[in-house]
C-alpha cells in the first residue's frame, strides 16, 4: 500500500468512526430523552382519534429554544411553584417503576405510574380512553426553564 | 368522596413530617363494598410530600378545621387536647349507647380512638402518635404543617388510621416500600 493510499484508508476510516459515533450518540440520546404521547380515543360518531407521538429530544430542544412569556402574575406563581415542582421530578428520575395513583369508580378508572423514564396518565371510561406519557427529563428541563 | 379527601389530608400531613425517613412511603387504600367495585389506591414517598407541602401551606387550617362538614374552631380543639394530654395513659372515655361504642384511650404514646356501630358491623380504628397531635394543634391561628412534618418524622411505620364502614374499607399506613398495583377483584 502506497504512502496515498494509506492516507486515504485513514482519512476514511476517521470518517466512518466520526459519522458512526455521532450516530450512535444520537441514537442514544434519542432513545434517553423518550417520547411525549398523547393519546385520546373517544367512541361514537363525531369521536375525537388522536395519536401523538413527539421526540423528547424534539420537546427538550422547544423547552430551550422558546421564549417564556412575560406575565407578572404568573412569573410570581411560577416562581413559587417551580422549584418544588423541579424537586419532585428529581426525586421522581429516582424511583423506581411504580404506580401512584389507581381509581377505580363506576367503570372509570384513573392511573398515574412512573414507568422507566416516563410519567404516565391513563384514564378510561368504557370505550373512551386519555393517555398521557411525559419523559420525566422534560419536565426537569421545563421546571429549570421557568425557575430561571 | 369526603372520605377519601379526609384521607387525603391525613395522608398529607402525616406525610408532611418523615424528612429523616425520606425513603418511607405513604399508602392510602379505600375500597368500596357498597356493591361497587370501586377503589383507590394511592402511594407517595414522604420526602415527595414534604417536597410538595410548601404549596399546600397557608391554604388550609386557618383557625378552624373542618370535620364530617362542620367547623371545628382550633382553639376549642386545643382546650380538649390539653386536657386529653395530661391525663394519664388508659381508657379514659366510653360511650355505649344503643348504636355503637365509642372508646377514647391514650396509651403507648398513641392517641387511640375505635367506634364499633352495634347494627351494620361498622367499626373505626385510629391510631395518632401524640407528638403529631401535638404539632397539629401547636401553632398559632394555623394548623403548624412544619411542626407536624417534624413530629410525624420520628413515628415508626406502620398502621395509622382503619376504619371498616358499611360503604368502604379505608387504610392508611407507612411503611419502607411501595406496594405493587392490585389486581382488579372479579
Amino acid at each position: 500500500m502506497t504512502s496515498g493510499e494509506r492516507l486515504a484508508a485513514a482519512i476514511v476510516l476517521s470518517l466512518v468512526i466520526l459519522v458512526g459515533g455521532s450516530t450512535g450518540a444520537a441514537a442514544y440520546a434519542w432513545h434517553r430523552a423518550g417520547n411525549v404521547r398523547i393519546v385520546v380515543h373517544e367512541s361514537g360518531p363525531g369521536g375525537t382519534d388522536l395519536s401523538l407521538s413527539l421526540p423528547g429530544v424534539l420537546v427538550n430542544g422547544a423547552i430551550a429554544i422558546f421564549p417564556l412569556p412575560q406575565d407578572a402574575e404568573l412569573n410570581a406563581r411560577l416562581q413559587e411553584v417551580t422549584p418544588v415542582l423541579q424537586a419532585v421530578a428529581s426525586r421522581l428520575s429516582t424511583l423506581p417503576d411504580v404506580v401512584f395513583v389507581d381509581v377505580k369508580d363506576r367503570g372509570e378508572t384513573v392511573r398515574v405510574e412512573k414507568l422507566g423514564s416516563e410519567l404516565l396518565v391513563r384514564i378510561a371510561h368504557a370505550e373512551d380512553r386519555i393517555e398521557i406519557a411525559v419523559p420525566i427529563e422534560s419536565v426537569r428541563r421545563l421546571m429549570r426553564k421557568l425557575e430561571t | 368522596m369526603r372520605t377519601i379527601l379526609g384521607c387525603l389530608l391525613i395522608a398529607s400531613l402525616a406525610g408532611s413530617g418523615a424528612r429523616a425517613a425520606d425513603d418511607r412511603w405513604i399508602h392510602v387504600r379505600v375500597d368500596d363494598v357498597d356493591g361497587g367495585k370501586g377503589k383507590v389506591d394511592i402511594q407517595v414517598p414522604i420526602g415527595m410530600v414534604t417536597t410538595l407541602l410548601p404549596i399546600l401551606k397557608g391554604r388550609h387550617g386557618h383557625g378552624s378545621i373542618e370535620i364530617d362538614g362542620g367547623d371545628v374552631d382550633l382553639a376549642e380543639l386545643r382546650r380538649y387536647w390539653a386536657a386529653v394530654r395530661t391525663a394519664k395513659d388508659g381508657e379514659y372515655v366510653t360511650v355505649r349507647d344503643a348504636d355503637s361504642t365509642v372508646k377514647i384511650a391514650k396509651t403507648g404514646g398513641y392517641f387511640r380512638l375505635t367506634v364499633d356501630e352495634t347494627e351494620g358491623g361498622s367499626r373505626v380504628r385510629m391510631k395518632i402518635p401524640v407528638p403529631l397531635i401535638d404539632a397539629l394543634l401547636s401553632g398559632g391561628d394555623d394548623v403548624d404543617i412544619d411542626a407536624v412534618g417534624t413530629a410525624l418524622a420520628k413515628v415508626p411505620s406502620g398502621e395509622i388510621l382503619t376504619v371498616d364502614d358499611d360503604d368502604s374499607h379505608v387504610r392508611i399506613w407507612i411503611d419502607d416500600e411501595p406496594a405493587p398495583a392490585r389486581q382488579d377483584r372479579p
